[in-house]
């Protein structure tokens, strides 16, 4: 069963148009990541999902409308917004009180053992709290919730590199212990490559690549070139170029490694590295 | 019930300075202000009477406003009781229960109106709407616990001030009748509190429905504006009213205002008493209008608030 299923959306801010017949499908039990550029269409797409924009198009999260059944939805999953939006005047107790109350998936003990490795205090108000500190409140929250969807949309901003690290191999964790599907926007590419297990990325509202990190492997290969084989290697159609002043970098797309093989090194391409040279082909 | 009981804590956490320190704050410097004025003998309150014989059988006459009130005074008065006429002691009384009643009564509608401009507003200013909203709790239970706590909580804890503020006053007046040997029984007989109190949470009832379309409209302006909501909740009915009698030469809008925000008419009840007037008011169109409007203006700021993060 598809636990995001989007077809054909559309969202315009008066003249700008954030979606543009976007398209997406994700099962169940996979961590999806978001990749796109700055006004790509992640946050409304990711509002989308989580039922706060009205979009047009169908789009069925978990099954419901999202915007219509967002208080539904919100029963079976967690989202964080890409903004510091906890409530400056609560206290940290209050806060996971309120939550305890209103939300049946949230594991109290779990939140006060996560921020127990924190230097977080539980009488603090959150308006005391450092950047990082109310991030690091915000994700234990997020984490404590026992839902089937957990929506993140640049949930490391104001992380410091140990607490990031912390909370991939949590997330990792909660992945493989519990059905979870995860969908994660995020500029951090290389961290988190290695916990996903599907990418999107996403230009101008439209869907550009849409694809298992297993066929990233098969289907696109990197080529460092020198110069003397490189009218050679672009006689192979890469989808990008890249110069270096050691070599020149070829992105391939379903090619033939055997033949990239014998006009340089051949590899795979991360994600960064791949992200980028989509937007160059789409630029 | 468990989620709105959750979001009525949340907005007492928020607001806990205008829901309860406010008026509990009102209540004690009414005390104070009762006591000094007692040991004083300076302070003005609100016992009324033409004219009434005391103890030693002079004549003390009283200001219809007020007198002045020193522990004498009110000795001399608490052994008079028995010689006021019937009119005058339902004068007395009424007054009494009236002032506290008009003064809890307008704490209660301010603090009510400046909570409603700001709540969704502020929600979206801060931006922890998004948090709000990733929780399993639908716009309208969240506007609903908004509703409750301006116009039913903040209400009651008013009228327990007011119910506080009378009984330090009774027996502040007891304690020095019973000191000075002047027997009390007749006052409290005379006070009927319990038909008193119940005016008075008529009174606060009938004017909440009676200005629901100012509450409406207040939330309604909080749900969608983006700048200044006090401006705007005030700017746009100006604007319209003059529109109105600019076009159309016709002031119906300003009017059907009036009407709606008439003292008089919100404090109707107590003033004259029984149950009659209570069903002349409420058979009043005006009334019936007034609730509709009300309702629509909170189904409609229910739909902003819905609407609002495609901004």
């Amino acid at each position: 069963m598809s636990i995001i299923s989007a077809q054909n959306l559309h969202k315009r801010y008066g003249s700008q148009l954030a979606l543009d017949g976007f398209n997406l499908k994700i099962d169940a039990h996979n961590i999806v990541g978001l990749i796109g550029p700055n006004g790509a269409g992640k946050t409304t797409l990711l509002r989308a999902i989580m039922g706060l924009n009205e979009v047009q198009g169908e789009l069925k999260v978990l099954g419901l409308n999202p915007y219509s059944q967002r208080h539904l939805l919100m029963n079976r999953s967690a989202y964080i917004a890409d903004v510091d939006t906890l409530p400056r005047w609560m206290k940290v107790k209050d806060l996971i009180r309120y939550v305890t109350r209103v939300h049946a998936q949230f594991d109290k003990e779990k939140v006060k053992n996560i921020l127990s490795k924190t230097s977080i205090k539980q009488d603090a108000k959150i308006k005391t709290l450092s950047k990082g500190m109310v991030t690091q409140l915000h994700l234990a929250i997020v984490c404590s919730l026992n839902t089937e969807l957990l929506v993140l949309d640049e949930p490391m901003l104001g992380l410091d590199i140990i607490h990031r690290q912390a909370f991939y191999d949590r997330l990792q964790d909660d992945f493989h212990k519990g059905n979870k599907t995860i969908l994660i926007s995020t500029h951090e590419v290389s961290e988190i490559e290695h916990l996903l297990t599907h990418v999107v990325f996403i230009a101008a509202g439209q869907s550009i690549l849409c694809t298992a990190m297993e066929e990233v492997t098969k289907r696109f290969y990197k080529v460092m070139v020198n110069d003397s084989r490189l009218e050679k290697a672009l006689k192979l159609s890469p989808i990008s170029q890249r110069s270096t002043p050691k070599a020149h970098q070829l992105i391939f797309e379903n090619a033939n490694p055997e033949q990239l093989s014998e006009i340089g090194e051949l590899s795979t391409p991360n994600l960064a590295e791949l992200f980028v040279a989509y937007m160059r082909d789409i630029q | 019930m468990n989620i709105i009981s959750s979001l009525i804590r949340r907005e007492f956490q928020e607001h806990k300075v205008a829901f309860i320190w406010l008026p509990w704050s009102a209540c004690c410097i009414l005390i104070i202000f009762l006591l000094i004025a007692i040991s004083s003998g300076s302070g003005k309150i609100f016992i009324s009477g033409q004219s009434v014989s005391g103890p030693d059988q002079h004549s003390y006459s009283y200001e219809t406003e007020g007198s002045s009130l020193g522990t004498a005074l009110i000795l001399r008065a608490l052994g008079s009781l028995d010689s006021l006429s019937t009119v005058d002691k339902a004068q007395t009384f009424y007054q009494f229960h009236h002032i506290p009643r008009v003064l809890f009564q307008f704490i209660f509608i301010a603090i009510a109106c400046y909570y409603l401009t700001n709540t969704l507003y502020d929600e979206r200013a801060d931006r922890s709407i998004f948090f709000w909203k990733s929780m399993p709790v639908s716009d309208w239970q969240s506007i609903q616990s908004k509703l409750i706590c301006a116009l039913l909580i903040v209400p009651a804890i008013c009228f327990c001030c007011m119910v506080i503020f009378h009984l330090v006053f009774l027996t502040v007046i007891s304690s020095l009748g019973i000191f000075h040997s002047i027997p009390v029984s007749r006052l409290w007989q005379n006070l009927q509190l319990v038909s008193g109190w119940s005016h008075t949470i008529i009174s606060f009832l009938f004017s909440i429905i009676w200005m629901l379309p100012l509450y409406g409209w207040l939330i309604l302006v909080s749900s969608w504006t983006t700048r200044s909501p006090m401006l705007i909740s005030v700017l746009v009915p100006g604007i319209t009213v003059l529109f109105e009698s600019m076009v159309f030469q016709s002031h119906h809008l300003l009017d059907w205002m009036r009407q709606h925000l008439n003292s008089s008419a919100i404090m109707a009840i107590p003033k004259t008493g029984g149950n009659e007037n209570t069903l002349t008011l409420l058979s009043q169109p005006a009334l019936y209008e007034g609730i509709l409007t009300g309702v629509l203006f909170i189904v409609a700021a229910c739909w902003f608030r819905r609407k609002i993060n495609d901004r």
